[in-house]
């Protein structure tokens, strides 16, 4: 029986880490894609997941695997950027690439309300096109 | 000839005739955290970013510091014409249609051939894109005109919004 227990010991930690990352990177965004990026190696940053809706409209946002509406996207904005008021302070915004910009424009308004200099698109890599 | 012929064949007793620490628990513990990372890393998916500046002010107000600077802003719309129904899986972002300090309409690849010809006659420090995307603007083409500013080198880009 131990071996069995072991196993299956290791199953649910898989699980449990693996849920964990991928909450914060909702698997229904398709990101737009980019033959040129940055690897930022701070693991401590926001994610902004943009899901796509009917037509170019969002359908929501997600921080943490739930969906938040203005005030509570501000609220996390404030207690993100707060923490470390300087540049340093990253928020990733993974919006869906079907999407029309008015979706994103309200989130880049509350960064722009929270104090950051600065934000991070979150892209597909793609290998550059010959 | 053989002095132990019913010896125990377990690990432990396997121990007993070797010197040196028994590695099997270290092994099996680095194996599962070997296989851990693999299997995270592929369902995870290759992801970068472009980052990006948000300035609270329009760079227009601000008047240029030195002759050499130069500052272009990048006008994004949507191509299609009103209330055209959206959902073309293999539209790209070249169905963006984007202008330059408020001149003659043009595609991405204008854009980034401007671009290009600007890092070329100024030097890629010198040089400030500003993006301005219509609310109906493509979020693909934003980011595309990030990705071949990365490409150029052009660091000192942000978005600003439309002035109403």
């Amino acid at each position: 029986v131990t071996p069995l227990i072991d196993v299956v010991m290791c199953l649910i930690i898989f699980y449990l880490l693996v849920g964990r990352l991928a909450m914060d990177r909702q698997a229904g965004v398709k990101l737009p894609r980019s033959a040129v990026g940055a690897e930022v190696p701070h693991a401590n940053s926001l994610i902004i997941n943009v899901l796509k809706g009917e037509g170019d409209a969002a359908a929501g946002v997600m921080i943490d695997g739930r969906t938040v509406d203005a005030a509570v996207l501000r609220e996390r904005l404030m207690l993100h950027a707060g923490a470390k008021p300087d540049a340093a302070a990253l928020v990733q915004i993974r919006a869906d690439r079907r999407l029309a910009y008015s979706s994103v424009s309200p989130i880049l308004a509350a960064c722009r309300e929270a104090g950051l200099k600065s934000v991070l698109l979150t892209t597909h890599r793609e290998e550059p096109r010959p | 000839m053989n002095r132990h012929p019913f010896r125990k064949r377990n690990a432990l007793a396997q121990h007993d005739l070797h010197y040196g620490p028994n590695m099997t628990p270290m092994v099996d513990v680095v194996m599962v955290i070997l296989v851990f990372f693999m299997a995270s890393a592929v369902f995870l998916g290759p992801e970068w970013f472009l980052r990006t500046a948000i300035p609270i002010i329009t760079p227009r107000a601000a008047a240029p510091t030195s002759p050499e600077k130069k500052t272009m802003r990048v006008r994004l719309s949507s191509a299609r014409p009103e209330g055209a129904a959206s959902a073309d899986a293999n539209a790209d972002a070249g169905a963006a249609l984007a202008s330059i300090d408020g001149g003659e309409p043009m595609t991405l690849a204008q854009v980034e051939a401007m671009i290009a010809s600007e890092v070329k006659s100024r030097s890629a420090n010198n040089l400030t894109v500003v993006v301005v995307p219509s609310p109906d603007a493509p979020y693909e083409s934003v980011v595309a005109v990030h990705e071949f500013c990365q490409r150029l080198g052009v660091t000192r880009i942000g978005i600003v919004e439309e002035e109403k």
